[in-house]
């Protein structure tokens, strides 16, 4: 144990020294790097339109992963515009990129709801469900806090969630983490950097 | 010894504008005694520019919000009493999705709770707060929602907000919505306060 230690320590220095020595490097991404993280490795989800779909599938193509539900009036609408307006901004680029709506609460967004919800954005999204148990485990990969709330009289319930949409590159590695205040330009100018590989 | 010698004793009669009269009477053992008459001349012309200064104001007032909204302002009163409503606004909604949010700000004059919302456009309207912490979005349906006297309440994107809940159709932007706002004073007294909330596009 106590070597690891060492070990740590001495590979903190060196990145600190490397650090010195490229003064202010430049930062490759708006959004937080995340590659090699050990967790987000897959997904295997059902489309909108029914099909059974992972990272491999979409090879060839970033990937936008964002997780919410139908019924939240605020931050979810207003990350899915964020992330249409992205892909305008990418013009031609953005056939090379797929946003993916991961619903947080398969109970009320079917397929038949997500069909609708999510092109309404951008044509080319999609919705994506798994069942309770799929559910949790995807969110727990992504390490994506969501807790269902209790329903009120009239059985309308919350989803307490986290808003972070996560980017897989090309060749279906993770790679980047996008919080609220990551603008549609950041986004787009991060993905333009990924697929240009 | 009468300290108050040294003080001259006057009466008469000071004529101003507009023939309003000041009476003063000074009076070495009772003090200055004044007398105001104000001509009934002057009051009709005081009470006719006070009205038209209103008048100006409020038409600056209404003319300064229409400026500030992309459609006709959204302002509700229903009576002298009852609380105001303004910037009114509703996000546009998407299909396949039930809900929708609509923000603005409450005043009262006097300490009121609203206690009851009903819409035209869905099938119910709740009153939610919204926070962010540690990252994850908390939405809660709260019963009723306090104006406490004098302060404007501010219903925001990221705060409380009307949540319409059950949407009959997608909300779309550029048309408006209906709703009736019920509050409750201290007294007891409700007041219902129809509001017109138009519906913006996303991105606003």
């Amino acid at each position: 144990m106590k070597k690891l230690y060492q070990v740590i320590t001495l590979l903190i220095l060196a990145f600190l020294l490397a650090a010195c020595d490229k003064a202010d490097p430049p930062q490759k991404f708006s959004a937080v790097d995340i590659t090699g993280s050990p967790w987000g490795k897959d997904f295997h989800l059902t489309d909108h339109n029914g099909q059974a779909r992972s990272v491999a599938d979409f090879k060839g193509k970033a990937v936008v992963l964002f997780f919410g539900y139908t019924n939240c009036p605020d931050m979810c609408p207003m990350t899915m515009y964020k992330l249409a307006m992205a892909m305008e901004k990418l013009g031609k680029d953005a056939e090379r990129v797929q946003v993916l709506f991961v619903t947080l609460d398969p109970k009320r967004d079917t397929p038949k709801i997500l069909k609708q919800y999510a092109p309404a954005f951008h044509p080319s999204f999609l919705g994506m469900v798994g069942d309770e148990q799929t559910t949790q485990e995807i969110a727990k990969e992504f390490k994506i806090f969501y807790q269902h709330q209790k329903p009120g009289e009239n059985g309308f319930y919350t989803v307490d969630h986290m808003g972070p949409s996560f980017v897989f590159d090309p060749q279906g590695r993770l790679r980047l983490f996008i919080a609220d205040q990551h603008s549609a330009d950041m986004i787009a100018q991060d993905l333009r950097t990924l697929l240009k590989g | 010894m009468n300290g108050n010698s040294a003080v001259p004793q006057a009466a008469g009669e000071l004529v101003y504008g507009y023939g309003n009269r000041v009476a003063y009477d000074v009076d070495s053992s009772a003090g200055a005694r004044l007398d105001l008459r104000v001509n009934e001349n002057f009051l009709k012309i005081a009470t006719t520019m006070a009205v038209m200064s209103l008048v100006v104001v409020c038409s600056i007032l209404t003319a300064h919000a229409a400026d500030q909204k992309d459609t006709r302002p959204s302002t509700s009163i229903g009576t002298a009493h009852s609380p105001a409503i303004s910037h009114a606004w509703a996000r546009a909604t998407v299909p396949g999705q039930a809900v929708g949010a609509a923000y603005m700000k409450i005043y009262s004059a006097v300490d009121t709770t609203l206690t009851g919302i009903e819409s035209d456009v869905s099938r119910s309207v709740e009153v939610h707060s919204m926070r962010h912490q540690n990252g994850v979005m908390q939405m809660r349906a709260q019963k009723q929602l306090e104006v406490p006297a004098g302060q404007n309440v501010d219903l925001a994107p990221g705060g409380i907000h009307l949540m319409l809940l059950g949407l009959k159709k997608p909300l779309k932007a550029g048309e408006s919505l209906q709703l009736k706002m019920t509050f409750v004073d201290g007294a007891g007294n409700r007041t219902i306060v129809p509001v017109r909330v138009p519906i913006r596009p996303f991105g606003q």
